[in-house]
């Protein structure tokens, strides 16, 4: 995002930062650091990723794209060990992910929010409880895990996670009695719950309207000014890449075709990566939205 | 340009109606016939007996009436014992099963080792019928409603871990793995994710378990298990017909009331 702290007042719905990081610190820390990452499947299958390398730096956004299949989702899941990388070396909040045993992983895991392009809220329970689930790693006893039964000050803190994504009226709702923008935002407020450092996003936007996807964006783009938290995220709205990224990564087959600041990046060459597409073939979104 | 009556006739093209069988699957389809017609011998099926025996059905059926209501606290208040032996073994069974769905489910044991352990036991306690765990806790624990109770968890447990294993394999995994990126325990996965997407399809086997367990519960006294069935057992071999067939119908009016009430509760729950 080519924001500059300075900015931060003048964007509606700007909330005061809850933990402090100092956003424009002249320093900005790698946060996460990928090399050789390798993947495949299954032995007879081939490669998904090869040879993957990219780095993340504090408070800073990296728009992946490229076309289905190339990998992108599977990149974000090995960096958190979601799915098993074959081979490659991932340093993630100065920690070694490769070498890390289960509880150190869960630890690490703890400060690091993944957002699906499918929420993935739990169903048949309430929105407030999906949110408390935020806090499983750091508040270790069941209790805390649902509404009915959580501390007064958990429940305090997943309610003003809920504000800041602007869903309190709805705490009390079922989560499978939400629309899908106001699941995505449920979701985000969950990934909040965590103080997350780094942020992960797999099209966050991808299953929603435009204004609803907007605004799922916009909350991102709040967290890295307002918190310095890193957010790599996956889209396939090249306007998204291009208005919430600060690079751009794209991967072709599993692999990096290239990864520049977003002022480098021609977006109109870049089309091509996807190939021609017929109008017949044009997305319901495109004929909706033009 | 196509006249449809010149068309050549294309039936010898259809396909054949049934598929021909093979040389082994008739072997097998004739095998299957003999042996069926094997084991209706072995059960000694006799129509003339059958015969003889209608008049005899007639005469125990006319002992039975009129039903005896003299007795009727003392047979209330054991069906009200046999429904709460039902009871008990159902929400005991249930409550052992779900650490069991956990081991048994394939998306949810800690290992392959726990996972074949936790199927073997619960494929073993589904096979051996309740009235074999009856006699076997008869003879461990006495005589009574306890051997009863222990008999239907058992016998619950055969039942409902099975189901509850197969409702989380089929949970969404979507959920599971938001959680896991969050850092969750195992634990809190199954308590946070699992389990609220199974509790309908377990609420629903639970309340089958308990129908199972109230018509399993009625016969357990036969062995001395505590409930319904011993009283039922005294009246015959006294040649009290009539007050075996009051029995009979208090059987049926529990087991009625509970499949109606449960099949109820279990559409409200759809
Ligand atoms: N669980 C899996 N087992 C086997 N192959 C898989 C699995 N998940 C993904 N793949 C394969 O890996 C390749 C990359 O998939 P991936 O989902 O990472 O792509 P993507 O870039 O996220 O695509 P999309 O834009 O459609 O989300 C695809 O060819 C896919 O078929
Ligand atoms: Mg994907």
């Amino acid at each position: 995002m080519s924001v500059q702290p300075a900015e931060t007042a003048v964007v509606p719905g700007a909330r005061a930062p809850g933990t402090a990081a100092s956003p424009g610190a002249p320093h900005r820390s790698e946060q996460l650091t990928v090399r050789g990452l390798r993947k495949r499947y299954g032995a007879k299958e081939a490669d998904v990723l090869q040879d993957v390398a990219f780095v993340l730096r504090e408070g800073e956004s990296l728009a992946v794209i490229g076309a289905n299949g190339s990998g992108k989702s599977t990149m974000l899941r090995c960096c958190l060990r979601l799915i098993e990388p074959d081979t490659g070396e991932i340093e993630m909040l100065g920690q070694d992910v490769m070498s890390a045993r289960e509880r150190s992983l869960r630890r690490l895991r703890a400060h690091v929010g993944f957002v699906f392009q499918r929420h993935n809220l739990v169903p048949r329970l309430s929105v407030l409880s999906n949110v408390l689930h935020g806090a499983q790693a750091r508040a270790a006893s069941p209790r805390n895990w649902f509404q009915a039964t959580a501390p007064g000050r958990l429940r305090a803190e997943a309610l003003a996670c809920l504000e800041r994504v602007g869903l309190t009226e709805l705490a009390g709702r079922r989560s499978d009695r939400l629309s899908g923008g106001q699941s995505q935002r449920v979701a985000i407020a969950r990934t909040l719950m965590q103080r997350p450092r780094l942020v992960f996003a797999d099209e966050p936007a991808a299953s929603l309207d435009p204004t609803a996807g907007e605004e799922v964006m916009e909350l991102f783009a709040q967290l890295m000014r307002d918190e310095g938290v890193g957010v790599l995220f996956t889209c396939h709205d090249l306007d998204h890449a291009r208005r919430y990224g600060d690079r751009v990564l794209a991967l072709r087959q599993g692999r990096v075709m290239f990864d520049r600041a977003v002022g480098e990046v021609d977006f109109d060459g870049l089309r091509q990566l996807y190939g021609p597409v017929p109008a017949a073939e044009r997305s319901p979104r495109e004929v909706l939205y033009g | 340009m196509a006249d449809p009556t010149r068309q050549p006739d294309r039936r010898r093209e259809l396909p054949d109606r049934l598929p021909r069988p093979d040389a082994l699957s008739f072997t097998l389809y004739v095998a299957v016939a003999a042996f069926v017609i094997w084991c209706f011998q072995a059960a000694e099926m006799s129509v003339s007996t059958f015969i003889e025996g209608v008049p005899s059905m007639g005469r125990l059926v006319s002992e039975m009436f009129p039903p005896a209501f003299g007795r009727m606290d003392s047979i209330g208040a054991t069906m009200l014992e046999t429904f709460q032996m039902a009871v008990v073994g159902t929400v005991l069974g249930v409550a052992l099963s779900i650490p069991f769905a956990v081991m048994a489910a394939r998306n949810q044991t800690p290992n392959r080792a726990v996972y074949y352990l936790a199927r073997g036991v619960i494929t073993f306690v589904r096979t051996v019928p309740d009235l074999i765990w009856a006699i076997f806790f008869v003879i461990t624990v006495g005589l009574g409603p306890f051997a009863g109770v222990l008999a239907l968890t058992v016998d619950t447990l055969g039942f409902c871990a099975r189901f509850f294993a197969e409702s989380m394999e089929e949970a969404d995994p979507g959920p599971q793995e938001a959680l896991t990126a969050l850092g969750a325990r195992r634990s809190g996965i199954v308590l946070g994710a699992v389990l609220p997407a199974a509790m309908p399809s377990m609420v629903a086997t639970s309340l089958f378990a308990l129908e199972k367990a109230t018509r399993s519960s009625v016969v357990l006294g036969l062995v001395g298990a505590g409930g319904i069935g011993i009283e039922l057992k005294a009246a015959m071999d006294m040649f009290d017909y009539n007050e075996a067939a009051t029995i009979i119908l208090s059987i049926f009016a529990l087991v009625v009331l509970v499949e109606r009430t449960s099949a109820a509760l279990r559409a409200r729950l759809i």
